[in-house]
């Protein structure tokens, strides 16, 4: 085991901590718009795409092409809020869990057939200019630790936001009762697109430090959808601490057993975890009964 | 200050109010009372703007704020404690009356507001850091009330404040509403109340609802005591 | 208005219904020169067979299944490798197929009813066997072949012989749709049990307190639509002769049997005949945009959510009602 054991930690915790950052968007957003966006992975490869284009198309310099790819991101989280989800406020409780669900489900499938029709080859990779240490013949790549960090980063001052700022309170309390929080004057309709550009601006973040660590193509939309979903199934789909926590664990795991038993059966395995966490305890490991 | 001009609401397409006319004055306190249905709870959301009336007009001081999104009429002043408590349940006891606060003008007053509420409900102050989820009935409605005068309104509506509760937290949360109007002064409240006996020792004046209309208006301290009245209008 | 449509629905029901059992017969026997469009009609009630699966499932018992393609992948596979390698005949292979994918699906179900899950949650575990399926196959690569899969031989289907070739799959998949459906619409509507299940879709929480046993009616059209799924999904198989994981995938399988049921109204009878025959139609019109066809998938499940919610049969129907009046 011994270096290379630890070298597969190191990017599960990585690969944990960009999952995370892609499965708390959703969690919030489900929280609060009570709607399971199916097309959170999709917008996440909408800005990576953008980004791509830019850098080989035009001579952006890298930051702004990644800027734009983000803005690129936020533009589509608002444009499914305003747009694709009209119809569904005017629903309730599970139908409008369903009608969100496969209207956000349309949305990626069109979504994806425009990118992958348009750009099949935008593919992005972030090249830190950072060293690659070698450490008793097993090399690391310190960029790695840089994509981990800066998610790390991330989380955690979303964490301090939502915790201690006024605009962070007001979006836990959304998720824990809608009209208790309209009674304390709290502008329901603005904070739910604030939301949806929270977990997009989240989301496009995500991509970008992924990039850093793997490259990120046309076709990976659906899959970072996907395991964002069991992570927040696991973490408890509307608990955003749950969902970092599932995160971690799961990237770890993952990673792990990646390494013990080929790729396939790892993510056979991870589904089998999310099968049972959902029989076991359907609101996840931090369990809250909402 | 407060006065509500011939309002008629509903949810969508079943009214339950039909020309409903009130005023609320200046550090007054008012009781709404009524059979179970009769439209109390409705009348005071539609005050708060969760209902939007069919017709009439609703006044607050001068401003008129029928038809105003409901975070419009909180800044202007107005605020709702509801029978449902509507609390965050994963949010400590303090957290909830922070966030009462919540409003631009609200956060000036916060500290303020906060020692007043835990001064008229001391057992609130006993149970900061605990979830609201995790207290008694007696103790949410308490923080219900709690959230809503963090607001820093001028008028507090109510709606039933003691329902299902035990006698005794009944008595508390009255108590605290009185040692209310003792400290603040004009500071109205519209009180919507089952239980006679309680809204009358608080309030002077009081209106009777029944079937969604105003079948009586005047001093129900003392008629009240007189068992026809009760029989009369509240089928008691 | 609501008068003429309560008018006689069942009469309405009943006519309509066997029209399209008629059409369903008469159609291939009239263009049997067409050998092209025989084809597709094949895949028409295939794909009728599957959306009738899901229809049942989610459109009558409101369970988000989101493995059709999956169950029907397990029993293609299953029927498939039986065959390939000689394992049992044709037919004991279909049946084993089809039995344990009715076992799967109402095991699914009593495992979601006993844990109260919710729609929601029904539906990501059923995504999360959908994936299993597709990753295991993909993975065992020498069992199963992989990416690419297997081919199988033309399979004697006994005393279907007599009937011209093309035509076999297309009559045996409509024979079991017709037998279905005039069995469950029977139930549905003339019996006491079909009267109890009318009560569970309407309320399930009224239908407890009456004394109807929910759990039970969930879990056995759960079983008896995972059979369908898995029996179609074996058929399909043989009639592709082919068998790979991208005939059985969620945007295979799953995605067409909800628009197709969305399109033809839920929780009707001759929903998924009228869904299936309108998306066939559009799948060959679209043909020529090849890869932009996904797009145009995307489009019209949007638009039929946001406008046609309940279906286009119901909202043609309300349009022509209030034409009248």
């Amino acid at each position: 085991m011994d270096v290379s054991g630890l070298l597969f930690i190191l990017d599960g915790v990585v690969l944990g901590t960009i999952l995370s950052l892609i499965a708390v968007g959703l969690t919030m957003i489900y929280g609060l718009a009570n709607v399971l966006n199916l097309s959170h992975g999709e917008i996440l490869v909408a800005g990576t795409i953008a980004a791509s284009v830019l850098l080989q198309y035009t001579g952006l310099p890298l930051m702004l092409s990644l800027a734009a790819g983000v803005l690129i991101t936020v533009g589509a989280g608002v444009f499914i809020e305003k747009v694709v989800l009209r119809p569904v406020y005017t629903l309730e409780g599970d139908e409008r869990v369903l009608l969100g669900l496969y209207m956000t489900l349309a949305f990626s499938i069109l979504l994806h057939g425009i990118l992958i029709t348009t750009f099949p080859t935008a593919y992005l990779t972030v090249n830190l200019p950072t060293p690659t240490i070698d450490l008793n013949g097993i090399r690391v790549r310190t960029a790695q630790i840089f994509a981990g960090a800066f998610s790390s980063v991330i989380l955690a001052i979303l964490f301090l936001f939502l915790k201690r700022s006024w605009t962070g309170m007001a979006i836990r309390s959304l998720t824990q009762n809608e009209v208790g929080a309209l009674l304390v004057g709290i502008n329901v309709r603005r904070y739910r697109l604030l939301v949806f550009v929270l977990g997009s601006l989240l989301v496009a973040l995500a991509g970008i430090i992924r990039s850093i660590v793997a490259t990120v193509g046309p076709e990976n939309g659906f899959e970072f959808t996907i395991l964002a979903l069991l992570v927040c199934v696991v973490g408890g789909i509307r608990s955003v601490y749950g969902t970092i926590v599932a995160g971690l664990m799961i990237g770890v795991v993952y990673s792990f057993l990646v390494y013990l038993i080929g790729t396939y059966l790892a993510y056979v395995a991870l589904l089998a975890v999310v099968m049972v966490t959902l029989l076991v305890r359907p609101y996840g490991i931090v369990g809250e009964k909402l | 200050m407060l006065n509500v001009v011939n309002i008629s609401s509903g949810y969508g397409e079943i009214q339950v109010l039909w020309n409903i006319s009130l005023q609320v004055g200046e550090g007054e306190v008012v009781a709404v009372l009524g059979p179970n249905g009769a439209g109390k709870t409705s009348l005071l959301k539609t005050i708060i703007g969760i209902l939007k009336p069919y017709r009439g007009e609703i006044f607050f001081g001068s401003k008129r704020i029928d038809g105003q999104p409901t975070e419009k009429i909180v800044m202007e002043g107005v605020s709702l404690s509801l029978a449902e408590k509507e609390l965050f349940p994963q949010m400590t006891v303090r957290e909830n009356l922070m966030l009462g606060a919540f409003n631009k003008r609200a956060r000036n007053k916060l500290e303020e507001n906060l020692e007043l509420v835990l001064d008229i409900f001391p057992r609130l102050r006993e149970r900061q850091n605990q979830k609201a989820g995790t207290m008694s009935g007696g103790e949410q409605q308490m923080l219900a009330i709690g959230r809503a005068l963090m607001a820093d309104a001028k008028l507090l509506l109510l709606d039933e404040p003691s329902t299902g509760l035990a006698p005794i937290m009944v008595r508390a949360i009255y108590n605290g509403l009185k040692r209310l109007i003792e400290v603040r002064q004009g500071f109205s409240i519209l009180l919507v109340e089952q239980r006679v006996k309680d809204a009358t020792e608080f309030a002077r004046r009081g209106y009777i609802i029944a079937n969604g209309r105003i079948v009586f208006e005047g001093d129900i301290a003392s008629d009240v005591r007189s068992s026809e009245f009760m029989h009369r209008y509240l089928g008691v | 208005m609501t008068e003429y449509l309560t008018l006689q629905p069942m009469r309405v029901r009943i006519i309509a219904l066997i029209v399209v059992w008629a059409l369903h017969i008469v159609l291939p026997l009239a263009l049997q020169g067409v050998p092209y469009v025989v084809f597709i009609l094949t895949q028409m009630v295939f794909f009728t067979a599957f959306a009738f699966s899901f229809n049942f499932l989610f459109g009558f018992t409101r369970q988000l299944y989101l493995c059709i393609g999956a169950f029907a992948g397990i029993s293609a596979y299953v029927t498939g490798i039986a065959v390939r390698d000689g394992l049992t005949g044709v037919l004991e292979a279909v049946v084993l197929g089809t039995l344990l994918t009715t076992a799967l699906g109402w095991i699914v179900s009593v495992l979601s009813v006993r844990r109260k899950l919710v729609v929601i949650f029904t539906g990501i575990f059923t995504l999360a066997i959908t994936l299993v399926f597709n990753n295991m196959v993909v993975g065992l690569v020498s069992i199963t072949g992989g990416e690419t899969g297997f081919r199988i031989r033309l399979a004697n289907l006994g005393p279907l012989e007599i009937l011209p070739t093309n035509l076999r799959f297309y009559y045996v998949v409509t024979a079991v749709l017709i037998v279905l459906t005039a069995i469950s619409y029977h139930m549905v509507y003339r019996t006491k049990v079909g009267y109890a299940y009318r009560c569970v879709m309407d309320d399930e929480f009224s239908a407890e307190l009456v004394g109807i046993n929910v759990s039970r009616v969930k879990t056995l059209t759960a079983a008896f639509s995972s059979g369908l799924a898995g029996l179609t999904g074996a058929l399909y198989g043989l009639f592709n002769q082919l068998i790979s994981p991208s005939y059985y995938s969620f945007s295979a399988i799953d995605l067409p049997a909800q628009i197709i049921v969305i399109l033809g109204g839920r929780a009707t009878f001759f929903g998924p005949f009228i869904g299936s025959a309108i998306i066939t139609a559009v799948n060959e019109a679209l043909r020529f945009l090849g890869p932009f066809t996904q797009v145009v998938y995307g489009l019209i499940l949007l638009l039929l959510l946001a406008f046609f919610r309940n279906g286009l049969v119901d909202f043609i129907r309300r349009r022509v009602v209030s034409w009248f009046y």
